[in-house]
């Protein structure tokens, strides 16, 4: 076991490193730098910022000092916004975590509650009902949800009620969370309950079922103690890179709700050639990305012992 | 399996705790929680003595020193005051300064300061700080965008900031602790107004050192020591800032009525826009659809201004057939520019009758007199009849025919670059006959490089000035200029261009700018299109917001109803 972990940390290090390289190579390649804009400065006053950032030097070097830094902690300071970037992912991140996580729950127990009723009430009201949700859930964009919901819970409720029920933007009131936590979920809540749906029914017709169901247990029995605790393992599977989708795919959301968190920094430093927080963002979603993944892997060597045993053999 | 099932839970179970409650909240102005939609259509909101109004975004440059966009100057303006200010005609009046005199020549200007007046961190402001902020200002180390533009004026400035000469010899100084002088190499009539730009506010030095000199001075609210009509007291990054009025400053009794202003940073319209219809801002700007659906519902504080640009095609004239004059006219003819105001911009932004719009003083001082004086230079008379024979004829002369002119327009990503050039590729078709039209969207940076590199045939662009002053804008277009990417050069209209900067007469100055804009605007290397106005709204308890060209919002004169 020890190996296997040691394994996948080493990989996990790796990939981050790649990614590191990857992004920063990439990000120089692309025309124009930081200090282009509408108005034309001067040169001296340019070739001052270039000197100023490093970014005098040849990109080779950039990227080693870029690097050395790294490893003291330290991603820069924005071109843009003068800030260091590890106060501007302090600052701004918990907020998209926050965002993504009470979204991931949300969708996750959602999910799984309605893939159970949809499988368990098979070809009745309840399955068509639930995988309506999950079609709509699957092909409506998470900014239409949140535009809609913000639109009529919004606006059209304040205007009929004459009362603040859920506030347009802000992230302080449970009631403010609310929202846009849904508008984000909705698509993995869909894809999930999608996923148990198919899990349950695969576990409904395993022959430990049938002899449960022999035995003379309760349905509610066989369900909680037999269907779910099997049908669940695909979700286990999948919450690492559903974990990934929310918190990058969070931007639109954040746009639409006014919330202060980093999914506008992670995209709008591209257009403005921030190369700091360019590089400092995408190696911080990547870092954590990996480390969900990290998680997932070392859960499934926990649950599936075949899964180390195969590590050990090479 | 038991266990694995435990571990799972427990981590859920964590996650959702850290989920709950790893975070630090938004923290909102306590009035903007609990307004109901009762009394009036657009209340706004409840804090009968704050308003909050819509940034759209974090303003990324807060010191006054290097700062180039209008959004942070939006903050700025309210808690730094400049030996100048802006009042609410865009006149410049005195701000820090309690008089002023200007010699003869035009090219010294000398003020008194107020006395009394202090630094939100108790320290007096003196000549001292006006010293140490310009000298900052040249410094080459600060690297500022508007070091180049603001050295032309300050004799020695350019040699300073370039680092060819130490920047105690450019031109201010300070005889007394009360007294400033400043030193100009050629006589400027908008040199009062410019006074009231940031680049030329006072930086009190104790204060730039305690809060990190260049690196930290203006990246957070306690970063900064400032004397303008309020303090910024609260910054939280990308959500809000909040100004309370300072109630030392010296016109306390007479403007900053309103005691503190909320800036939230919005970015999406459509929120904003919700926000608004439920009470959450007292003032949002507007898209041109928006302005019409609040009509509708019969919103009364509906408001536009003349933001100052000028929207217009820069034609590249190295390209074959581009390089004829006529056949630049006839593409700016070709326009139907009543067509493009309603079905595009949907305001009442006006055609470009010139280059310099509307909103510029005049040497008479007066807005609007320069444009006035020029006339009607542009022919945006919708005769394509005209505009065709124009084209046909200009081509000619290159020995050239309309299927020949092939024209890529470059435009910037995003719907609303796609709608305008998808509206001018098939005027250009429609009325000019011309079927070689394609448009190159590019993002940003990939454009100003092709720009830079005489890589399109037109761009569509817009300009917006730096001061109150012609100059501002027609100087672009001078040979080799930074910001002409046209390729165009002539010898006269640099002439021109030249003569403007010695001139002392006002008049006689006036003309010369004059006979720039007409030679400018009939070589057209530019097609002048529209002059933009941007519409807003604000709730029904906010009366007197400023918003012009030079002041993008102002709320030093507004009041709560």
């Amino acid at each position: 076991m020890a190996r296997y972990v040691l394994k996948r940390i080493g990989y996990s290090l790796l990939t981050i490193l790649v990614l590191a390289a990857l992004t920063f190579f990439m990000m120089h390649l692309l025309p124009g730098d930081p200090f282009v804009g509408t108005k034309a400065i001067d040169e001296s006053t340019k070739a001052m910022l270039m000197a100023k950032y490093g970014l005098d030097k040849p990109v080779w070097q950039q990227f080693l000092t870029y690097m050395a830094n790294i490893f003291k902690g330290d991603l820069g300071v924005s071109t843009q916004y003068k800030r260091p970037v590890t106060t501007i992912i302090a600052e701004s991140f918990p907020y998209s975590f926050e965002l993504g996580m009470r979204a991931l729950i949300f969708a996750a127990v959602m999910g799984v509650l309605l893939g159970i009723v949809a499988a368990v009430k098979r070809g009745t009201a309840w399955d068509t009902g639930s995988m309506l949700v999950a079609m709509i859930g699957v092909s409506v964009p998470s900014f239409i949800v949140g535009a809609l919901l913000q639109y009529f819970l919004g606006v059209k409720l304040f205007q009929w009620t004459g009362q603040r029920i859920f506030p347009i933007t802000g992230w302080d009131t449970e009631m403010s969370k609310l929202l846009p936590s849904f508008a984000l979920s909705f698509g993995t809540l869909a894809s999930l309950s999608r996923l148990m749906r198919s899990s349950t029914l695969d576990v409904l017709s395993s022959d430990y079922v049938k002899t449960a169901k022999a035995k003379g247990l309760s349905q509610g029995k066989i369900i909680w103690r037999h269907v779910v605790r099997n049908a669940i393992m695909p979700i286990v599977t999948v919450l690492g890179p559903q974990a990934a989708a929310i918190l990058t795919g969070a931007f639109v959301v954040e746009k639409i709700f006014g919330i202060p968190g980093m999914g506008r920094f992670f995209v709008n430093s591209i257009s403005s050639r921030d190369y700091t927080l360019i590089a400092g963002t995408t190696l911080f979603y990547g870092a954590f990305l990996v480390l969900a993944n990290l998680v997932v892997d070392l859960l499934y060597g926990v649950i599936d012992p075949r899964i180390r045993l195969a590590g050990r053999k090479e | 399996m038991k266990k694995a099932l435990a571990l799972v839970l427990a981590l859920a179970l964590a996650l959702s705790l850290v989920a709950c409650g790893g975070s630090t909240p938004a923290s909102t102005a306590s009035g903007s929680t609990s307004a109901t939609a009762t009394g009036g259509l657009y209340p706004g909101t409840a804090d009968p003595e704050g308003i909050t109004v819509n940034l759209a975004s974090e303003p990324p440059e807060m010191n006054p020193l290097t700062t180039t966009d209008s959004t942070s100057m939006n903050v700025l303006r309210h808690i730094y005051q400049g030996m100048m200010y802006l009042d609410a005609q865009d006149n410049a009046v005195p701000g820090v300064a309690e008089s002023y005199e200007v010699s003869e020549d035009g090219l010294t200007y000398t003020f008194k300061l107020k006395e009394g007046l202090t630094w939100s961190n108790g320290e007096p402001v003196t000549s001292a700080d006006f010293v140490f902020g310009l000298r900052t200002f040249f410094t080459p180390e600060t690297a500022g965008d508007y070091q180049s533009t603001w050295a032309t004026l300050i004799t020695g400035a350019e040699a300073a900031f370039k680092g060819e000469a130490p920047v105690e010899d450019i031109g201010i100084e300070a005889p007394d602790e009360y007294t400033v002088v400043y030193h100009l190499n050629h006589p400027a009539p908008y040199f009062l107004s410019v006074l009231a730009f940031p680049s030329f506010f006072p930086i009190n030095e104790k204060g730039w050192n305690d809060c990190g000199g260049l690196d930290g001075y203006g990246t957070e609210a306690d970063k900064m020591v400032t004397n303008g009509a309020y303090n910024i007291t609260e910054w939280q990054h990308q959500d809000h800032i909040t100004l309370t009025k300072n109630d030392s400053y010296w016109n306390a009794a007479e403007e900053a009525a309103i005691k503190t202003i909320k800036f939230v940073m919005i970015d999406d319209t459509n929120t904003a826009l919700n926000g608004f219809m439920t009470g959450e801002y007292d003032m949002i700007g507007l898209s041109g659809q928006q302005k019409k659906d609040l009509e509708a519902e019969g919103a009364a504080k509906l408001y536009q201004y003349a933001d100052g640009s000028v929207w217009y095609f820069e034609y590249n004239v190295t390209q074959p057939g581009l390089n004829n004059a006529k056949v630049r006219q006839a593409l700016t003819m070709g326009i139907d520019i009543p067509s493009f105001m309603d079905n595009i911009v949907m305001n009442d932004s006006k055609a470009a009758n010139a280059f310099t719009p509307d909103c510029v003083k005049g040497a008479d001082g007066v807005t609007g007199s320069f444009n006035a004086a020029a006339g009607d230079l542009i022919d945006h008379s919708s005769d394509f009849e005209a505009a065709k024979a124009l084209l046909e004829e200009g081509l000619a002369e290159e020995g050239m025919t309309v299927d020949d002119l092939e024209i890529s327009i470059l435009t910037d990503t995003g719907d609303t670059a796609a709608k305008n050039c998808a509206f001018f590729q098939e005027q250009w078709k429609t009325n000019l006959g011309l079927t070689n039209v394609t448009v190159d969207q590019q993002e940003f940076q990939s454009r100003l490089d092709k720009m830079s590199n005489h890589d399109f045939s037109v761009v569509y662009a817009g300009w917006s000035c730096d001061y109150n002053d012609p100059n501002s804008y027609l100087d672009l277009w001078v040979t080799g200029g930074g910001n002409n990417h046209t390729g165009w050069s002539n010898a006269e209209y640099d002439q021109y261009i030249a003569d403007v900067a010695k001139e002392a007469d006002p008049q006689a100055r006036e003309e010369l700018l004059l006979s720039a804009e007409k030679l400018l605007c009939q070589e057209q290397p530019i097609g002048p299109i529209y002059y933009r106005y941007r519409d807003y709204a604000t709730s029904d308890k906010l009366d007197g917001v400023v918003r012009s060209a030079f002041q993008d919002m102002c709320f030093l004169f507004a009041t709560i109803v």
